[in-house]
């Protein structure tokens, strides 16, 4: 113990002045601060639109900015789109779109257009990684045909540069070829099946379709023996033919839905082709979007059971395949 | 130990907040929190001015909301945002209007880009969503609704022409058997074509033409243009027939609401022939009526679904085509009540007194409101007055003028207001003037 006496560094007076001080600034905390984005909102309709403002950290990509506020690294062309910018800052101000702000991909200077190729086969696989390349150069995000069917009821919107890559085929060379390329460049797709053919010489085996389905692939219908389901026989009955329509479709889809456990909602008519009563079976056997083979544009009005997808091959022109992936079609819309 | 008291709480605060695993939000309150949010208004305020002159109103206006949130004074976003929502509104009406025109003229592109450029606006805007799904969005699925001894058979046959399609009614419906439907069932059913059914071969008359006269006056419209048809075209007696059978027929069309088929039997009548324009009158008449009664019918969605302003723009633009229907005069007084209503709850009384004066005198809660709203207004105004006397004793002129100016913006009768600012203005312009 020490002899020297308890020395009072502060007086009684001092003391209460400081508890004034720490009262005051608990008083400023609480409710003299200006009003924080993430408070309470007194419109609640807007504020579920608003976005967040967000200060950007050292190393901040728009990638890791959407894993952390959108819970979803691939939405970083979100932020991008939104802030009008291509790279960021630490201490930068970013804005988060907290909703789809171009629902339907509706813009001053027209609407989204989204193109959707058909590959029959992989063909020339340096020519199909030179298409590939050259889709990730020009800066295209490959989506599902879910994330198409979600633009097209304008309840969200697609990056600027959205394509969808199909294939109507399950030939071994789409497994062993075409799928690494895709996943070198990050690119999903869709692999329209006839369930007749999976197994057979020289095509992939449930298996392998199992696990492009668990790959991220969308697996989707092109009915059961790949046949035309528009072509009526000679001399069939009408009932005769409506039978054998609904069988291909519906037993294409059960099995698909029972190997992978997992519904089945996209078809392609098989040949590319339908009718009316084709289109109207397919909606009404489940499926949410049905596609066509023929050139034409697909924005978000576009008729869900008679979706365009363009044919391309290995030998398709560079210009050609450039003019196919028009994404803007240009109109007054201000 | 007293003392060292509020250094213990806060180290004890700060531990705890590190084991709550909340340390990155106290990091983010004093890097990113609400003062450094503040500080970016400016900087957001000048982004939405760029989207706005870039033609990106609805991405403007969520900015300036977003600036009125974090900005300490908030009287210029707030006035932003009201500004552009009015512009927003305004732009949202006018295309979707100038969009039901163009349709009626059946220009069909210009149409559909003025309900894109309403839906860009407002992605909201349900009216304009509709008529793009509507007329550009097809589905090959169609609805029947079944009519009292209604069995597969006959709807097949007056669906499709054909009653051997029976069975395509029970699969897409899931009905069991051929049986009798219960009236008022909603049928599902393939959009086919309709095929005609064969006719029986008709003996060749002597006089066809007057065989199709015959059949014209007996209302026989398919059999007259048969017989009509086997005679020589060169006749104008023959031509004059036809386009008087296609007349005869639109009209039936029109009465049966089959405008699509009536315009095309219009069209293969040449311009001028006798009584084309007035079925044409008949044809837009019939229309537009339609058209009113989808708009109405949709203005009546958007007030079911609490979009009274939706609603009430809906009801206006009816009401414009036809200013005597008592159902969309009606819709439209409830709307705009809501709509006040819903300014008022939120404290916006200006845009509720905005709204009410344009309230039918015989709506009597549109009439009670707008006076509570007015004894509101006028409680705002006095503490405005009130304001502006302060700023006014305190030599602060530009304050004070901008006070009163608020206040008889909320009651214009505010002679006081009125009176200081010309007061004001005068003092203002003489110590400016001072040299």
């Amino acid at each position: 113990m020490s002899n020297q006496p308890i020395k009072h560094s502060t007086s009684p007076r001092k003391r209460v002045i400081a508890r004034v001080i720490g009262f005051m600034a608990v008083l400023i905390c609480a409710g003299l601060l200006p009003p924080s984005s993430h408070g309470e909102e007194t419109n609640p309709g807007s504020a579920s639109r608003l976005p967040l403002l967000v200060r950007a950290r050292r190393g901040d990509t728009p990638a890791s900015i959407a894993q952390r506020y959108l819970d979803d690294a691939s939405k970083g062309w979100m932020i991008v789109e939104y802030n009008g910018i291509e790279t960021l800052s630490g201490g930068e101000a970013i804005l988060i779109p907290m909703a789809p702000f171009r629902p339907g991909g509706l813009t001053p200077g027209g609407y989204q257009i989204v193109p959707v190729l058909a590959y029959a086969d992989i063909g020339d696989a340096s020519a199909f990684n030179h298409q590939m390349r050259g889709l990730k150069t020009a800066g295209f995000t490959a989506i599902t045909p879910a994330q198409l069917i979600d633009f097209m009821e304008f309840s969200s919107q697609l990056p600027l540069r959205s394509v969808l890559i199909t294939f109507d085929t399950v030939s071994q060379p789409l497994y062993d070829i075409g799928i690494p390329i895709l996943n070198e460049y990050g690119f999903t797709a869709t692999v329209f099946v006839a369930t007749d053919h999976i197994g057979g010489k020289g095509a992939m085996t449930w298996d392998q379709i199992k696990q492009l389905h668990e790959d991220g692939f969308t697996i989707a219908c092109r009915g059961r023996s790949g046949r035309s389901l528009t072509r009526r026989t000679k001399g069939q009955a009408f009932e005769t033919y409506f039978k054998s329509v609904e069988s291909e479709l519906h037993l294409a889809r059960k099995a698909i839905e029972t190997h992978l456990d997992a519904p089945c909602l996209f078809l392609a008519y098989p040949h590319g082709s339908t009718n009316r009563l084709v289109s109207a079976m397919a909606a009404k056997l489940g499926f949410s979007a049905a596609f066509v083979l023929g050139p034409g544009e697909n924005p978000f009005f576009a008729d869900r059971f008679g979706i365009h997808r363009t044919v391309v091959d290995s030998h398709i022109n560079p210009e050609r395949f450039g003019n196919i992936l028009t994404t803007l079609i240009t109109a007054d819309l201000n | 130990m007293k003392r060292w008291l509020p250094v213990i709480a806060c180290m004890a605060m700060v531990i705890l907040c590190g084991c709550a695993g909340s340390m990155d939000s106290v990091s983010d309150f004093l890097s990113a929190g609400p003062w450094w949010e503040a500080a970016q208004a400016s900087h957001i305020s000048s982004r939405a001015r760029e989207l706005e002159t870039g033609g990106e109103l609805a991405m403007a206006l969520d900015h300036w909301r977003l600036v009125q949130r974090i900005s300490i004074d908030q009287a210029k976003a707030t006035r932003e945002t009201a500004r552009l929502e009015g512009k927003i509104a305004e732009a949202v009406q006018s295309h979707y209007q100038h969009g039901l025109a163009e349709w009626r003229r059946k220009k069909t592109a210009a149409a559909r880009d003025h309900f894109l450029a309403a839906l860009h606006l407002d992605p909201d805007f349900q009216p304009a969503l509709n008529q793009i799904k509507t007329c550009f969005s097809s589905f090959p699925l169609a609805v029947y609704l079944s009519t009292p001894d209604d069995r597969p058979s006959t709807v097949a046959k007056n669906v499709f022409g054909d009653e051997e399609k029976a069975f395509l009614v029970t699969w897409f419906n899931d009905l069991p058997k051929n049986e009798t439907l219960i009236p008022g069932t909603l049928l599902i059913l393939p959009k086919l074509e309709k095929i005609p059914i064969k006719k029986a071969r008709i003996k060749k008359p002597a006089n066809r033409l007057a065989a199709a006269r015959t059949r014209l006056a007996a209302n026989d419209l398919e059999g007259a243009m048969t017989l009509a048809r086997q005679v020589n075209p060169a006749y104008p007696d023959v031509q004059a027939l036809i386009h008087t059978i296609h007349l005869k027929k639109a009209t039936a069309q029109i009465e049966s609401g089959q405008f699509d088929d009536a315009r095309q039997s219009l069209a293969t009548v040449p311009d001028g022939f006798t009584d084309k324009d007035a079925t044409l009158g008949k044809l837009t008449i019939a229309l537009q009526q339609q058209q009113t009664a989808i708009d109405l019918t949709q203005a009546r969605k958007q007030f079911d679904r609490e979009h009274y302003q939706q609603s009430l723009d809906l009801a206006g633009a009816v009401l414009k085509d036809a200013p005597d229907s008592p159902d969309a005069r009606d819709l439209a007084a409830e709307a705009r009540y809501r709509v006040a209503l819903d300014h008022f709850n939120h404290k916006r009384f200006l845009k509720a007194r905005e709204v009410l004066a344009k309230a039918d005198d015989g709506h009597e809660a549109s009439t009670v409101l707008a006076e509570t709203v007015r004894i509101q207004l006028a409680e705002q105004a006095q503490n405005h007055y009130r304001n502006g006397v302060k700023y006014f004793i305190n030599e602060d002129l530009k304050s004070a003028i901008a006070e009163w100016e608020i206040a008889l913006a909320c009651n214009p009768d505010h002679e006081k207001a009125s009176e200081n600012i010309d007061n004001a203005r005068r003092l203002l312009d003489k110590i400016e003037s001072m040299p």
